[in-house]
């Protein structure tokens, strides 16, 4: 351990959280319940175990403290939230939502106390919204559930005919539209396949990585589409 | 054919509590870790919230895991 991280650590209390997958282990999902999907996965909280702020920089003492500068600063604009500034009440609801605290319940009652929001505020927690919804329906899926996705997959298909928008996280977009992909197949359902498929491709098309798996779910929709004709 | 499908249960049941062990081991393994020693790391997250409440400090919190080697 070097100076910088000794002086850090000094200043924060450290905690270090295992994910064991050890059966019935207290708080062994609690990355997934603060947001994270991979490893290793570094946030400012506060007592509360509220995330203030992800760590997105260099793994060293000048970044962490970097990073615990921002939760400093969203722990003033939730003083100001609390006194009454209307805008900083919008921010922290923005920053929250993109934090993962805020359940889809939670998140669908701030944004009515928010009040009166601008065209792009409005747009941009609709999307939130959206993505608060996806990790919620994750928050519940166990690994390796294959009917658990085909649920999720259902779900989202019929958030989408409700008229809610889709996702804006590169991770909430591809699993809402692939895991509505597989319930659609299950159900013989082309043209919800198809209408996943492009906007995977819209999105992601340009991704050379990608691209064995548009060929696999290309080859699957003409699959479906051909199984349709065949009625 | 009884037999058989007991016996299916029986040894799914023995390879999930092995497997259930073997995760624990890792666990213990992980929670060793020198890292873990060399500053005052918390792995416990009530215990760490509760420090945070007491001392107003913020959590800087590291997530890690186990069960992969």
């Amino acid at each position: 351990m070097g100076d910088g991280f000794a002086k850090f650590s000094k200043k924060y209390v450290l905690f270090c959280h295992i994910t064991s997958h050890v059966k019935d282990r207290k708080h062994d999902n609690l990355l997934s319940e603060k947001g994270g999907r991979g490893f290793p996965h570094l946030v400012a909280m506060d007592s509360a175990g509220d995330v203030l702020a992800e760590h997105e920089d260099e793994r060293e003492a000048d970044a962490f403290e970097r990073t615990m500068a921002k939760a400093r600063e969203f722990v003033d604009l939730q003083k100001k939230a609390a006194a009454g500034d209307k805008g900083a009440k919008v921010k922290v609801l923005v920053h929250r939502l993109k934090m993962g605290s805020l359940s889809p319940e939670e998140a669908e009652k701030a944004v009515a106390e928010a009040g009166p929001l601008s065209r792009d505020q409005e747009q941009e927690i609709q999307g939130l919204l959206s993505d608060a919804a996806i990790k919620g329906v994750l928050k519940n899926l166990k690994m390796g559930d294959p009917q658990g996705k085909l649920d999720a997959g259902k779900k989202f298909l019929e958030r989408k005919k409700a008229g809610k928008p889709a996702p804006t996280g590169d991770m909430e977009i591809q699993i809402y539209w692939i895991f509505m992909m597989d319930y659609a197949e299950t159900q013989k359902d082309a043209a919800t396949y198809e209408e996943a498929l492009n906007a995977l491709k819209a999105k992601f098309g340009g991704n050379p990585q990608a691209q064995q798996f548009f060929k696999t779910r290309e080859a699957a929709l003409n699959r479906l589409k051909e199984g349709k004709k065949d009625k | 054919m009884k037999t058989v499908s007991l016996a299916t249960f029986v040894l799914a049941g023995l390879s999930t509590a092995s497997a259930q062990d073997a995760m624990q081991e890792k666990l213990e393994k992980k929670l060793q870790s020198p890292f873990l020693s060399k500053a005052a790391w918390i792995t416990d997250y009530d215990k760490a919230r509760e420090e945070s409440k007491k001392s107003g400090k913020l959590i800087f919190a590291y997530f890690t895991r186990s069960y992969a080697n």
